[in-house]
């Protein structure tokens, strides 16, 4: 009976580090798991950085075009409806702009920012073709002097891809900047 | 029981290894088409760059610039009279470019009017080049130029206008 009781303790002594045991392994296993966790986190949150700066790039490359650039060139020298005062010549769209910022008139009498919003209209309506079927799904057009604005037109939706460009020009100390971003 | 132990942990560690490999090949599949996204982005970026490149040579070129004659130098424009007796010479120049088709339409109109010495220039569309081809054209803006009377006097007359070329080459 004594041996049997003597043989009984070892066996709830086993019990109890099996018992033990179990605990601390699952304790690692906890661990190894919030370990594991982490590391994913880490380079999940590595690959959203990584990603982040290689959409940044990408939407840096999509601002310069060569077509809206070419079209901006285009535009500004374009021959107006507005005749000089000095009835020798027409004036260019980039010359309107000018007069525009110092709000001369046409020798007709009509305010050259008049004519200058209708060219600019006129023209960015016909050759940006927008509607349905068009890759073009709308364009922003904005001009300012100084800083401040002299004039501003849109057509269609702004989408998120846009292609764009800017001429800036200097008159009588003054700085003009055209801004136009056709979205696709 | 130590054997079922070490069982557990060999099978544990079978297991992180195994996700941790899935999840590196995920990773590397992810930066692979990344990479090879911004790659087809540059070939594309490359191939507008050489498109338009060509047509700014064409623009540009003496058979159709502007030169001084519309007072200063004006960036890609073409001189529309030059533009017209090309037209007239096609079957001369028809290697002379290496392109295809070369046509140039003003912005003015949705309806297509071919010029010809007849109406010109009360026309839209210059067709220089007119070579059977399935390519697809490249076109970019361009000053288009020519002189104008008016009461007597002669002005310069600017209109926008698209350049449009279908090149083998791209």
């Amino acid at each position: 009976m004594i041996k049997n009781k003597n043989a009984q303790k070892p066996k709830g002594m086993s019990f109890r580090k099996a018992q033990e045991s179990k605990d601390m392994n699952s304790k690692r296993a906890q661990e190894e798991i919030v370990g594991f966790t982490m590391i994913i986190l880490i380079v999940a949150v590595v690959l959203l950085i990584f990603l982040s700066i290689s959409t940044k790039n990408i939407q840096k490359d999509t601002i310069e075009s060569y077509e809206v650039n070419s079209y901006l060139q285009a535009l500004l020298q374009k021959t107006s409806e507005c005749r000089s005062s000095d009835n020798l010549r027409y004036y260019s769209v980039k010359e309107l702009m000018f007069k525009c910022g110092s709000a001369e008139i046409c020798l007709d009498g009509q305010k050259t920012c008049d004519i200058f919003s209708k060219e600019l209209g006129k023209v960015s309506n016909q050759s940006w073709n927008i509607g349905e079927g068009s890759p073009i799904k709308g364009y922003l057009l904005n001009v300012t002097v100084d800083g401040g604005e002299l004039k501003s037109l849109s057509y269609g939706n702004q989408t998120r891809n846009s292609k764009g460009s800017s001429q800036e020009l200097t008159r009588d100390s003054r700085n003009f900047v055209l801004e136009f971003e056709a979205y696709y | 029981m130590k054997n079922k132990l070490g069982q557990l942990k060999i099978q544990q560690m079978a297991f992180m290894l195994i996700a941790i490999t899935i999840f590196f090949v995920i990773a590397g599949m992810f930066a692979l088409t990344m990479s090879s996204a911004n790659n087809k982005k540059d070939a594309e970026s490359i191939r507008e760059e050489n498109a338009m490149t060509l047509v700014s040579k064409l623009a540009n070129s003496p058979e159709f610039s502007c030169g001084d004659v519309f007072g200063g130098e004006k960036v890609t424009c073409i001189d529309s009279d030059k533009a017209m007796i090309l037209a007239q010479k096609s079957i001369e120049y028809k290697t002379f470019w290496g392109v295809e088709h070369i046509e140039i339409k003003l912005i003015n109109s949705d309806v297509e009017k071919l010029c010809s010495l007849q109406n010109y220039p009360d026309c839209n569309t210059i067709n220089i080049l007119n070579n059977e081809t399935k390519g697809a054209p490249i076109s970019n803006f361009v000053s288009l130029c020519r002189k104008e009377s008016f009461e007597g006097e002669s002005y310069d007359k600017c209109e926008v206008a698209k350049i449009m070329v279908v090149s083998k080459g791209i």
